[in-house]
């Protein structure tokens, strides 16, 4: 016995484990089966538990989240200019318990021992696993920009997990006054939902037209380009013209620094004093994957893409927005899709069998007005190791469509929202 | 019902120690492994490969077209529809032939081939 694992033992003893041997048959592969710990309940754990059960109900699933509910971003920023109510965005995990046989256990991941195979928990549990499947998110890089940090979120709430921070933020901009500054500050590439911050920049100026027509929207972005840039500009032209002006970083729109008492944003060149500051600060993988060494020096999870089995640790894999699935962007229809190859290539390595060939969707709606969306979406699949859109194939949606098209993508977006969370959370 | 929380008792791990103890559980399990992988708990009739090729390709379009192909609003239905009117619109898709807002740019990213395992595999689930 080696010494790990018999401080393993001791520490079973220790916290007055009885062993017993029944849970043997459940654990093993000649029943076709397996143990597969999953990490983070959102859109790509959720999926990932959900498809394993369908795929080989004889596989334990066990899902590990810290919350009750999950709040969902993906139309979140509907909900900031009052279009979606709050409920609309929340969703527990009674299905997947229920209905799809996962196990699905409130605590926190806390670290990894991969030569003994457990996951161990915040309560001090350990899970063994055949596999383990990460999809923590995305964690913030506090002071950057400088000054930014846990206790300046109620300030300058950033509303890039949802929830509470979505509720600040909406707060302040029902409470600002007439004729007010609402400055989005975005974090130079890569971030969750490339398209978002423009998204919420249409939605906001949706919203302030109507109740607050003299405000602006101040985009001060540490990018040059955008995804949808095009059909986002011809949006606002048409929409909300003059109420939006966005800064570049050519033009130094990157925000370096934050003074949350005086509500300003500091970048190269300039000070904006803005009446409403939503500040979405740089980011990297869940902080467990940075923890656990799933994440390399980018911050984010290098992966193969055949599987998403980790790079870094073995029968680890990691999805949805901590992993490196560079071109494909990090949104929750790209989680959902790499969620559902994980769960397909880990049916078939517990039975010994080779993953299937990978083949990879994203779709992102977004809003303009609620009744003014478009589309941008990618097909991908593996080659020489790397993942490859396939470039006959996406796509963003034209430009000057005729307004009947629009609308007709807005429904799609919602049926879009409805079809993915009951494939995600049953 | 809310999820119950489960004690560590009821997901403790299995040392190694134990493994003895329970050897002759074991031994039957294996001799009865060949029987089992067989009938593997999965849709499949013996053509894994195949199967997972073509769940492959479809789950992608359970994302919008709703969970099992069963529809979304106006995202239409794909389950138990038949498989030569899938392929059809499909390529009309792919050609630019029919018009959508977003169709004709996913069916360009499938080979003919793929459009074929795609339509089989709709028409074969189930509408509910
Ligand atoms: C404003 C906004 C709008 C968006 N709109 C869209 C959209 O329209 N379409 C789209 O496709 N995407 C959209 N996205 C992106 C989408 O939200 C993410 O890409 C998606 O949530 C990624 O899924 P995930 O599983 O990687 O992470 P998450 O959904 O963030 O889930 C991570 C989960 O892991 C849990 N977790 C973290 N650490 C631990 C731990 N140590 N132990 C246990 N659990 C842990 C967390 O509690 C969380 O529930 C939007 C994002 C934002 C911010």
């Amino acid at each position: 016995m080696n010494s790990q694992r018999r401080r393993f033992l001791q520490t079973l003893a220790a916290m007055g484990v009885s062993v017993t041997a029944a849970p043997l048959f459940a654990d093993c592969k000649c029943l076709g089966g397996g143990r597969v710990v999953i990490v983070g309940g959102g859109y790509g754990g959720t999926t990932c538990a959900r498809y394993l059960r369908r795929l080989n109900p004889k596989i334990e699933v066990l899902l590990v989240e810290p919350d009750a509910r999950y709040t969902s971003c993906p139309f979140s920023n509907l909900m900031l200019a009052g279009i979606e109510p709050l409920p609309e965005l929340r969703h527990d995990y009674r299905s997947l318990q229920d209905d799809h046989g996962v196990r699905v256990i409130h605590d926190c991941a806390v670290g990894i021992d991969t030569d003994i195979q457990v996951v161990k928990l915040a309560s001090g549990a350990w899970l063994t696993y055949d596999r383990a499947v990460f999809s923590p998110g995305i964690s913030f890089m506090w002071d950057s920009p400088v000054g930014y940090s846990r206790d300046t979120v109620t300030a300058m709430p950033h509303a890039w997990k949802a929830g509470r921070q979505t509720r600040i933020l909406r707060d302040q901009l029902r409470a600002m006054d007439d004729g007010g500054v609402v400055a989005i500050a975005v974090p130079p590439k890569p971030f969750r939902c490339p398209p978002g911050p423009y998204e919420r920049a249409g939605l906001i100026a949706w919203y302030l037209k109507q109740h607050k027509p003299r405000s602006k929207v101040l985009i001060l972005d540490g990018n040059e380009t955008f995804s949808k840039q095009d059909v986002f500009e011809e949006a606002w032209a048409q929409l909300y013209p003059g109420m939006i002006e966005r800064v570049g970083v050519s033009g130094y729109g990157a925000v370096t620094r934050v003074d949350p008492a005086t509500n300003t944003l500091f970048t190269e060149t300039d000070r904006h004093r803005v009446d409403v500051a939503n500040v979405i600060p740089s980011q990297q993988a869940g902080r467990i994957a940075l923890e656990t060494g799933l994440a390399d020096n980018s911050g984010w999870c290098p992966i193969d893409p055949h599987t998403f089995e980790s790079s870094q640790l073995p029968k680890v894999h990691v999805i949805g927005d901590a992993s490196i699935a560079y071109p494909i962007p990090k949104s929750a229809s790209a989680a959902n899709s790499e969620a559902k190859l994980c769960a397909l290539a880990i049916v078939a390595l517990l039975a010994d069998e080779a993953p299937p060939p990978a083949s990879l969707h994203n779709t992102c709606y977004s809003m303009a007005a609620p009744d003014y969306g478009f589309s941008v979406n990618g097909i991908y699949d593996v080659r020489d190791g790397k993942i490859n859109a396939i470039d006959r194939a996406g796509g963003v949606s034209p430009l000057a469509a005729p307004a009947s098209v629009r609308a007709q993508e807005a429904r799609h977006a919602h049926d879009w929202y409805a079809s993915i969370v009951r494939d995600s959370f049953g | 019902m809310t999820a119950t929380r489960l004690t560590s008792k009821q997901y403790a791990p299995v040392p190694e120690s134990n493994l003895l103890t329970c050897l002759p559980r074991l031994l039957a399990t294996l001799m009865l492994c060949g029987v089992v992988i067989a009938v593997q708990a999965d849709d499949a009739t013996g053509d894994n490969a195949g199967l997972r090729r073509a769940q492959m390709l479809s789950f992608n379009c359970f994302t919008c077209h709703g969970p099992e192909g069963q529809g979304s609003g106006e995202i239409p239905a794909l389950a138990g529809r038949a498989a030569d009117e899938l392929k059809a619109r499909l390529q009309a898709y792919k050609r630019g032939t029919k018009q959508g807002t977003i169709m004709n740019r996913i069916a360009r990213g499938y080979s003919d081939a793929e459009i074929d395992i795609i339509a089989d595999y709709f028409a074969e689930l189930e509408r509910e």
